[in-house]
């Protein structure tokens, strides 16, 4: 597995391309906000980009705690070039999208990319597993809340356009 | 005379004439089969080696989580294209009762049932209909049941017109239950069972759950309308909901009592439901159970917002300030003859429902 991140040299193309299928998962809250075409095809845009930059910050992150704990000089374009391969299982992020077991998915693509950054850690900077935890752990979390902010707004619009239904 | 034998003769050069060609082509599969496993011989030794096999599951389980989300995606894109008006649009809830006809219905309680998911079309099966009729007697004169609801689509029509997949539908209902073939019979019902399965899970998730329950709340709403339900002279509308009907019921029901503009209460049959359903507003809950049910059992695991593990759970808080009443039959199961709508136990099913209705009514 590891192999085969090394060998994808995608780097934040990769990013670009999470995003979007972040943004696709969560197209039904477009929808449920009663946008028209347009307004959706720019709006899963804008949140493709959006989550493509929370992602980023969460690379940013690690790169600050590398410099921190092991004292690796902050590169932040190379490291994302370096670790942006560790995205890939978010490539089927649109999967979300399935009702209730959604958790179960997004559960287990999440975990595995923390999985595979934490391997690649220790691939090209030869940090331990248990100390590549906790690097990675801050810049994890910190692109996790930027995520739920993003979709948890979106869903909060389409509950106000349902109450707004209701109301009348 | 002649004709007789003329047309029996055709008739049996006809019957010759097909199993000639019954016995031709057996003869030409039989030849290619032989060729196919005498090419495919090594592959397929090849395939019983142990890692084949675990690369094979490996492949089947990744194909299977794929199909069952995009199958779900499509059901949820149903229910978000009728919210988008593309398949002739919601009606407008302050249409819903416009004026109080005198000549309408004089009911006060409206009990609603929502079947399980079992249900295929708006008539209920046999079993079913026997334990609404023994219900219909045994509620008062100023209730009214109301049978036939499909808890499983959000149009006012059934499976069987729904605008893009009638043509399948129709297809499926007719083998289902025509089919020589018991396993193609049990296939079809297994689809059937699957697509509500899938709108139950729908009904519980917490993104997409509030419109799919606006949108039946709407249906149900816009039934008791027909049947000359008015909020100024109903004082109560009672879902009750067998199984996976249970959990629409809980979905639902904050919802029409917006609609409905009278207090909505729930009584689950054998119920599988989530706990995410929004009871905030809900004054009574009540659950007929078996004791020997193993799908409620098993619902409780595979929900876990019901376990006591999840106390900020809709169903947990609810149960803080709500009140709850279960009446537990011994010996009961799901369905079958131990279930609620067998003749050993529909009187004690229905005693129980009469009994929370009274005992609410007067609370």
């Amino acid at each position: 597995m590891v192999q085969a991140m090394l060998a994808m040299d995608t780097g934040l193309g990769l990013v670009i391309g999470v995003g979007l299928s972040m943004s696709a998962s969560h197209l039904f809250s477009l929808l449920a906000n009663r946008l028209c075409l347009r307004q959706i095809a720019l709006q899963m845009v804008v949140d493709a980009l959006v989550l493509s930059l929370a992602l980023s910050l969460g690379i940013l992150c690690h790169s600050l705690m590398l410099m921190l704990m092991e004292h690796v000089p902050p590169q932040p374009i190379m490291m994302a070039n370096r670790m942006g391969a560790a995205l890939w299982p978010g490539l089927f992020y649109v999967l979300v999208a399935a009702p209730y077991i959604s958790d179960l998915i997004a559960v287990t693509l999440l975990a595995w990319i923390h999985l595979n950054v934490i391997l690649l850690l220790q691939v090209h900077y030869g940090i331990p597993l248990q100390e590549g935890l906790v690097v990675s752990l801050p810049g994890f979390v910190l692109a996790l809340v930027l995520i739920a902010l993003v979709f948890a707004q979106r869903w909060r619009a389409s509950y106000n356009t349902l109450a707004r239904e209701v109301g009348t | 005379m002649s004709e007789r034998s003329a047309a029996i003769q055709h008739h049996r050069n006809h019957l010759r004439l097909g199993w000639r060609v019954v016995v031709i082509l057996l003869l030409i599969t039989s030849v290619l089969a032989f060729l196919g496993v005498s090419a495919v011989r090594q592959d397929a030794a090849i395939l019983l080696n142990s890692e084949s096999i675990r690369e094979l599951v490996t492949m089947v389980g990744a194909l299977l989580v794929v199909v069952v989300a995009l199958v779900g995606v499509y059901s949820v894109m149903v229910d978000f294209v009728f919210w988008e008006g593309w398949m002739q649009g919601l009606p407008d809830p302050r249409d819903l009762f416009p004026a109080l006809d005198p000549n309408a219905s004089g009911h006060r309680h409206y009990l609603v049932y929502l079947d399980g998911i079992h249900q295929s079309e708006e008539d209920h099966p046999p079993r079913v209909s026997e334990f609404l009729q023994h219900l219909e007697q045994a509620i008062d004169r100023d209730s009214l049941l109301v049978k036939g609801i499909e808890a499983y689509t959000i149009t006012p029509v059934g499976l069987k017109s729904t605008p893009f997949g009638h043509w399948f539908w129709q297809r499926l209902f007719s083998l289902q239950e025509h089919h020589p073939n018991g396993w193609v019979r049990f296939l079809c019902s297994f689809c059937v069972q699957a697509n509500n399965v899938i709108k139950v899970g729908i009904s519980s998730d917490r993104r997409y759950g509030p419109v799919m329950n606006y949108e039946l709340a709407l249906k149900i709403a816009r039934r008791l309308a027909a049947i000359g339900f008015h909020p100024s002279r109903a004082s109560r509308v009672v879902l009750v909901g067998y199984s996976g009907g249970g959990e629409m019921a809980i979905g639902t029901a904050a919802m029409l009592q917006k609609l409905c503009h009278v207090p909505v209460q729930v009584i689950t049959v054998c119920g599988v439901f989530s706990g995410n359903g929004d009871l905030e507003t809900l004054e009574h809950v009540s659950m007929v159970v078996g004791a020997k049910d193993p799908v409620a059992a098993l619902g409780r695991i595979a929900y876990p917002g019901r376990l006591p593990l999840l106390p900020l759970s809709n169903w947990n808080r609810w149960l803080t300030y709500g009140r709850l009443h279960r009446y537990e039959i011994a010996s009961m199961s799901h369905n079958g003859n131990s279930g609620p709508f067998s003749r050993h136990y529909r009187d004690q099913v229905v005693a129980a429902i009469c009994s929370e209705l009274a005992l609410t009514q007067a609370g």
